[in-house]
């Protein structure tokens, strides 16, 4: 028993191996938010007037909207004037080829384990790298557009692509939709965009990495993805930020649209910075992302695998509107310290025959809150809707707290909605187990924790797979290998 | 927020009940915060009682016939009867059972809620005058089962009613009582019922609560209890008719060794509306709860199940089950569920769950197969689903009272 509380309270000893900054010239506007600040914005990514005008009203509606408190989060006045809303790396005018990146930041995401050369990339997976606020770079974009696949970053897009993005930006999350989406609107940097044709399935992976680096700065971004008829494409997201004493925000908005037969697979692993053991620092992840599965037959799935943030407010939900559509949620939650996360998912059955999965495993050690929360709703006309939706929580430490807020709204009497929850430690018999069996009290945990959260990562694209199991072991330090 | 309507219906309750009860100023500032309930707050999102008539006649005891009882009632049973929700002695069974007390009493409101809400506040205001205290005695062991049977004579008017029941169980005593609420008016009626009940330690409390709202009333009633250590509390709740029910039961668990039992049957017809709200907190360590919601929902008939555990950080070895189980029959019905848990504890054992669908396709398949109809092998398949609830009821005759009640309406419901 002792041996483990020891092992628990090592836990609780983690620290944060991507705290470090990079020191390069960037180019920041003051703190501060306003109609100039979102015109600055826009201005400086040479965004066409229906751009700016889409901001300006997004702006002018989030100024009338107040911070949503329904959530089981205790989250300190955020002042929305201490943040430098945009921040970018100086580099040279055009980026032509790979080598041209700034040697110091390519350095940085070598660091982070991303390697923005081509060649080095056996792997095969695209990358965009996003560095406070603004893309620097995408790799392997010509390969994928002999297939016609777009893959670039929001800015542009903008430029590029303005009709795709005029149809479907803000389309499934609506600038209304809540006050941080709205925020976004207004000032999202930038992002990415992905649009796979019809009848392609994309051949790589790709993959956005996301850093905060200046100080004080907030991460807006946008990202935007769309898989027409029969195509397919697997998404990769991860994101890591330096160790500051001071809060950052991060809210961002990922679309996805799915049309007929079409398969969204979106991956995160999430690890800002969050706080230090004490509860100081950290970023606050407000996130909305959401998916519509358009067409029949259509399927998106989230997987998410978040160790990192103070706080975390965020439900990737699924719209199931074309008939046949599938939507499905994977999710591992760890939170230490002082860290609180919110976060859950929203499944609307509207089309007939739809199916969704809801897997979500959390874990709460140190004095953290973790809670579940989550919505399934079957409307009027949604026959046949089927879902399962499984909750569990581990707790590990006796400061910690574990919660569940499914809401279950059925009318439909053909539907067959099912939901189970449980919560417990490690068992002490689970423990014994494989001690008798000659394993270690902490393999033992290592063995359970892992055996616990493999449901989720087993979702996970083989890369990312790998990425997510040692998180896991940075975040629960010492007894997860 | 609140309508003018609903303003307006506040004030003429409020100086109604100023004509029977002087209430301090504790109670006026507490009131005039509150406000009927609205679809913006989570504790209302699904229940609205949005039918809440522009006025109300605060009713209190009359005289009504002998026959107003309703018949059918276990025979073996000792019977308080409460008429507009005051206790009636006249109607009532002269000769209490040894070891129960009864007198009036205001409540003493020392179980807090978990929702502060109006309708326990103005039943608060007048509970002075019309609350009712029944006493359970050191060691008494009551074999008789105690009625509680409610009677709102029909008189053309709206009625809003208030009954508040306070009970109190000392220590190793052990009842059982039913809450009877049945053969209510077809007028329009508002009752609004607080029901405190305190366990001590060792105590038994065994509750059957009947609604059978067939009538377009709204049944508000909240009850609070407390169990103190190694008491035992099962609560039973039966729900049909067609009118407005919303049921708040908290259960505080503050004594080590105590054990809650939960269980609901809602059988749903036409435009039935069913609201279960539990609220169990767990407060000390070495506790157990157990929960058991039912619902068979037709017509247009909607189920509301929000069920909340609180395990509190030091209650350790916290055993919490809780479940919520619903069919729908017909393609206008509707449920909504929200089970929760709030877990602070970590030796702890805590699940949940929850299901809506429909009535399984073998098992009707393996009934037809052996010749029964559709509509027969159907009421079988219910009855069984319902049963798992009825079969808790402890006492033999209030058990077979519940289950004429639950297959006439099951008859009813799979008729159609």
């Amino acid at each position: 028993m002792s041996k483990e509380t020891e092992i628990l309270e090592e836990i609780t000893g983690s620290e944060y191996k991507y705290g470090f900054t990079t020191d390069i010239e960037t180019e920041t506007l003051a703190a501060g938010l306003s109609e100039e600040t979102v015109k600055f914005i826009s201005a400086k990514k040479n965004e066409p007037a229906w751009m700016l005008e889409w901001r300006l009203a997004a702006f002018a509606l989030w100024k009338t909207m107040t911070p949503p408190q329904w959530q089981n989060l205790s989250i300190p006045e955020i002042n929305f004037q201490d943040i430098i809303y945009y921040a970018a790396p100086k580099q040279k005018k055009v980026v032509n080829s790979l080598d041209d990146i700034d040697p110091e930041l390519r350095r940085t995401f070598e660091k982070l384990g991303i390697s923005l050369t081509e060649q080095k990339l056996l792997s095969g997976v695209a990358v965009d790298a996003v560095i406070d606020s603004v893309s620097i770079a995408t790799t392997f974009k010509s390969k994928l557009a002999e297939l016609g696949v777009i893959f670039c970053s929001m800015s542009e897009a903008i430029e590029n692509h303005p009709e795709l993005i005029r149809k479907y930006l803000g389309s499934v999350v609506p600038v209304k939709d809540n006050y941080y989406s709205a925020l976004n609107s207004a000032v999202f940097s930038d992002g990415s965009f992905c649009f796979i044709p019809k009848g392609v399935r994309c051949p790589m992976e790709l993959s956005t990495y996301f850093r905060i680096n200046t100080a004080n700065t907030g991460q807006f971004e946008r990202t935007l993805i769309v898989c027409e008829d029969d195509a397919y494409v697997s998404y990769l997201e991860g994101c890591t930020a330096p160790t500051r004493d001071e809060n950052q925000l991060h809210a961002a908005v990922v679309e996805l649209v799915a049309m007929e037969n079409a398969h969204i697979k979106y991956s995160t692993v999430q690890n800002w910075y969050p706080g230090n053991k004490e509860g100081k620092g950290g970023i606050y992840n407000f996130v909305t992302k959401r998916g519509i599965c358009m067409g029949d037959k259509s399927r998106i799935s989230w997987t998410q695998v978040e160790t990192g943030s103070a706080i975390t407010w965020k439900y990737p939900s699924v719209i199931l509107k074309g008939n046949g559509s599938v939507g499905e949620f994977y999710s591992v939650a760890v939170t230490n310290n002082f860290q609180q996360a919110d976060t859950g998912t929203k499944m609307i059955h509207i089309g007939k025959d739809t199916r969704s999965r809801i897997v979500s495993k959390g874990i709460s050690a140190g004095k953290s809150q973790n809670s579940y929360r989550g919505l399934v709703q079957v409307m009027k006309r949604a026959d046949n809707a089927r879902n399962f939706s499984q909750c569990d929580s581990l707790l590990l430490g006796n400061l910690c707290g574990a919660h569940t807020f499914p809401y279950l709204e059925v009318e439909n009497p053909s539907a067959q909605v099912e939901h189970e929850a449980t919560t417990s430690k490690i068992g002490e018999d689970q423990i014994f187990y494989c001690n008798q069996r000659g394993i270690s009290t902490e393999d033992a945990v290592a063995l359970i924790v892992n055996g616990y959260a493999k449901e989720v990562l087993n979702q996970l694209p083989m890369e990312f797979a790998v990425e997510a199991q040692k998180l896991l072991a940075i975040s629960l330090e010492g007894s997860v290998g | 927020m609140a309508s003018t309507n609903s303003e307006s219906l506040k004030s003429s309750l409020l100086e109604q009940i100023r004509n029977v009860v002087d209430f301090n100023g504790d109670k006026e500032s507490a009131l005039t915060q509150l406000h009927f309930p609205v679809k913006k707050q989570e504790e209302w999102k699904y229940s609205i009682p949005n039918f809440l008539a522009d006025s109300y006649q605060l009713s209190s005891l009359q005289e009504v016939p002998v026959s107003s009882i309703p018949s059918g009632l276990p025979s073996d049973a000792c019977k308080l009867v409460f008429v507009n929700g005051v206790f009636s002695s006249e109607l009532s069974d002269k000769s209490l059972p040894s070891g129960l007390e009864v007198s009036f009493c205001p409540l003493n409101n020392s179980i807090k809620p978990f929702e502060e809400n109006l309708f326990g506040k103005l039943n608060e205001a007048s509970a002075e005058k019309q609350g009712i205290h029944l006493h359970v005695h050191k060691n008494a062991s009551i074999e008789k089962s105690i009625l509680l049977v409610h009677i709102i004579p029909s008189t053309g008017l709206s009625s809003w009613i208030q009954p508040s029941i306070s009970i109190h169980l000392e220590a190793n005593s052990s009842a059982s009582f039913g809450e009877i609420w049945e053969g209510l008016p077809a007028d329009h009626f508002v009752a609004n019922a607080v029901n405190e009940i305190r366990l001590e330690s060792g105590a038994n409390l065994h509750w059957l609560h009947i609604q059978d709202g067939t009538s377009d009333g709204i049944i508000i009633n909240q009850t609070r209890v407390a169990c103190a250590a190694n008491s035992l509390f099962r609560h039973i709740v039966l729900s049909t008719g067609s009118g407005f029910v919303r049921n708040n039961l908290d259960i505080h668990i503050e004594g080590s060794g105590a054990h809650a039992d939960m269980f609901g049957l809602s059988l749903g017809n036409g435009s039935f509306h069913c609201d279960h709200h539990s609220f169990l907190h767990h407060a000390v360590p070495n506790t157990t709860s157990n929960q058991l919601y039912k619902g068979i929902y037709s017509g247009k008939s909607t189920g509301v199940f929000n069920g909340k555990i609180l395990v509190d950080q030091i209650a350790q070895k916290t055993n919490a089950y809780q479940s919520g189980r619903n069919i729908l029959l017909s393609p206008d019905a509707k449920v909504y569920a929200k089970p929760q848990l709030e877990i602070f504890a970590d030796d702890v054992k805590c699940s949940h769950g929850a299901t809506i669908g429909q009535l399984d396709e073998e098992p009707l398949f393996y009934l037809r197969s052996r010749g029964l109809d559709l509509a027969t092998a159907r009421l079988l398949l219910v009855r069984a689903f319902a049963s798992e609830i009825l079969m808790q009821i402890n006492s033999d005759s209030l058990r077979a009272y519940a289950e004429e009640k639950a297959i006439r309406q099951l008859d009813e419901m799979t008729k159609s």
